[in-house]
């Protein structure tokens, strides 16, 4: 249960920064925050104590009900580098609006 | 049948191609441009190889490496898939063909981009997996965003900014319903997961609120209201050809998903409840759409939000029950404003500005543009005998039999598309001094009277035309075959 609230924790605390933070940078921040807590649920969803890496071979009969769900690992480690490109990008066109708008407020640069 | 999965290539094709374009542009300067065209000329040969064994089987699909369907990756091709890839390739040919005719610099990464945006579009269309759709919506999200730049002015920077915020969070919700699914019912799979859902339905609400994720990240996506700010701001600052893309082959890959998880995995083409919000969602996108229409005084700004107005229609339509003239005003609409945009890219590159009002204080003389423009704007007001007018009385038919108000509405906004299309018509074209030197190649003029020609066969002939959206209504609500095809039963 633990690890669900603490997944819902960090998605709520990203979406505040993503909401209330005035710097573009934080907010960036609070978008991969966001997206962590997604992938900590979905990481969860496959958890289980005591359970085994589920490659066939290597077990016998017995230890079959013991194996863990692999497919949510998978499933964020595609999301993890899905995540990557969009800080990239993102950080790419900060990059450019802070040099021809000068800042780096939200604010600001909706006002502009 | 030999050619029966072809059209599953589609994806790799666009994948090689937005890869070696910046390779290529090594040994020659041209050669992007043509491997974009080749690849999406290419896509649309593959799709055709697979027509003639969809008209017999309605569903064709493929597992990926020989994993059976609930635990491997399927792709299924079904009739309302093909038309929506027919569309989407249509709109991205074009983009390419003008971009190659009117762009004077020749960027490599522009047209890889446009190759990675064919990627996403057409893996969505083509997968039958949830988290393979989401990833194929990254793809197409990340490119768009790039996109979205390309324009040299600063205002881009920021409105593509705004976007990717926006849409990235967007994205984000749409995992996190998936991940809430695959608790719940532990399949990815589309086909498996309606099975499972089917029996889930009643006692789980929880299955709701991660139908709502999924739904409100799909539709930020196609711009409906009040998730639509983003996409006028994004299409005023980018380049016409891109807005183009953006006002069409986008909504309709959104719309596609949207109608593939609502109707295929939560079969809710029966439910009231949905029937009447997708009617409310769609006369407020009609309404506001229309509305902030008259108020610009950009040009593409304009066409943007008469784009977020005419998807209000298709999903009145989907309200209603009417699924064909959905599918055919969403044809409709694409055909309209790709001729829209890529005229107004023309005026604009030619004019220098993309004010209504300094447009206006130009004499264009362009007899083609004149008469295409007049063609567009006519039909997106549903003048008849033109394709724009086919469908919205489709709508307004079945509006005046279920519900007399909807229809009201529908007209009424109708009229008011009518008002603003013609008031910016007027004055881009009442110029009297300072003639503005507009040159069209050949190729674009093909591509010109092609639309043009397609928006008056749809308009007069189109009982024969419509046979097509029929079908793909038809398979787009058989849910029962999809599930048969996909898990091979």
């Amino acid at each position: 249960m633990i690890e669900f609230i603490g997944a819902f924790l960090l998605m709520a605390i990203g979406l505040v920064a993503l909401l209330t933070k005035d710097n573009l940078i934080k907010k960036v921040i609070g978008l991969g925050l966001f997206t962590d807590g997604i992938h900590l649920f979905l990481i969860s969803l496959g958890w289980r104590g005591g359970g085994l890496a589920p490659i066939i071979p290597d077990i016998t009969f017995r230890q079959f009900a013991l194996l863990v769900d692999p497919l949510p690992q998978a499933l964020v480690l595609t999301s993890i580098v899905i995540d990557l490109s969009i800080t990239a990008v993102a950080l790419a066109i900060i990059v450019q609006v802070y040099k021809y708008y000068g800042t780096l407020s939200a604010k600001k640069l909706g006002d502009k | 049948m030999m050619f029966d999965t072809y059209s599953f290539l589609i994806v790799p094709v666009f994948l090689v191609a937005a890869f070696s374009i910046p390779v290529a542009k090594l040994y020659k300067r041209k050669l992007p441009e043509n491997i974009a065209l080749y690849a999406s000329l290419l896509s649309a040969l593959l799709l055709a190889a697979s027509i003639p064994a969809l008209s017999s089987a309605k569903t064709l699909s493929y597992t990926i490496g020989g994993w059976k369907p609930p635990y491997g990756i399927s792709i299924a091709l079904d009739q309302m898939s093909a038309v929506f890839i027919a569309v989407s390739l249509l709109a991205l040919i074009l983009c390419i063909v003008f971009s190659k005719e009117h762009l004077r610099t020749h960027k490599s990464e522009y047209y890889s981009l446009l190759c990675l945006f064919g990627v996403g579009m057409t893996g969505i269309f083509h997968t039958a997996d949830l988290f393979n759709m989401f990833v194929f919506f990254e793809i197409l999200s990340i490119s768009s965003y790039a996109l979205a730049c390309y324009a040299k002015n600063k205002g881009a920077f920021r409105s593509a900014l705004n976007y990717l915020m926006l849409g990235s969070f967007g994205t984000s919700l749409m995992l996190l319903g998936i991940a809430l699914l695959y608790g719940i019912t532990g399949t990815l799979n589309m086909a498996d997961m309606a099975v499972k859902l089917e029996g889930l339905m009643p006692t789980t609400p929880a299955v709701l609120i991660a139908y709502s994720f999924i739904a409100a990240g799909i539709l930020l996506k196609a711009a409906v209201v009040p998730l639509h700010a983003w996409k006028p701001a994004v299409i005023k600052n980018s380049m016409p050809e891109v807005g183009a893309l953006f006002a069409t082959a986008s909504t309709a890959t959104a719309l596609y998903a949207f109608f593939r998880v609502s109707y295929t995995v939560f079969g809710f083409s029966e439910v009231a409840l949905f029937r009447n919000m997708l009617l409310v969602a769609g006369i407020a996108t009609m309404i506001v759409g229309a509305l902030m229409a008259v108020s610009q005084k950009n040009l593409l700004g304009l066409l943007a939000y008469s784009t977020i107005s005419q998807t209000g229609y298709v999903l009145v339509a989907f309200g209603l029950a009417n699924y064909t003239a959905g599918l055919f005003h969403l044809f409709n609409v694409i055909i309209i404003e790709l001729t829209l945009f890529f005229a107004a890219g023309i005026l604009i590159r030619s004019a220098g500005t993309s004010d209504i009002v300094s447009l206006g204080s130009k004499k264009i003389t362009h007899p083609l543009l004149y008469w295409v423009m007049l063609l567009a704007f006519l039909s997106n007001a549903g003048v008849p005998l033109l394709n724009g007018f086919a469908s919205k009385w489709m709508i307004y038919v079945s509006g005046a039999a279920q519900a007399p108000l909807v229809a009201l509405v529908a007209v009424l906004v109708s009229a008011i598309t009518f008002a603003y299309s013609q008031k910016a018509f007027a004055i881009i074209f009442s110029g009297r001094k300072n003639t503005v030197n507009i040159k069209i190649s050949q190729t674009s003029r093909a591509c010109f009277f092609m639309l043009a020609g397609l928006m008056i066969f749809f308009g007069v002939f189109y009982v024969g035309g419509i046979y097509v959206f029929e079908m793909a209504a038809e398979s787009m609500l058989d849910q029962a075959g999809f599930i048969a095809a996909v898990l091979g039963w």
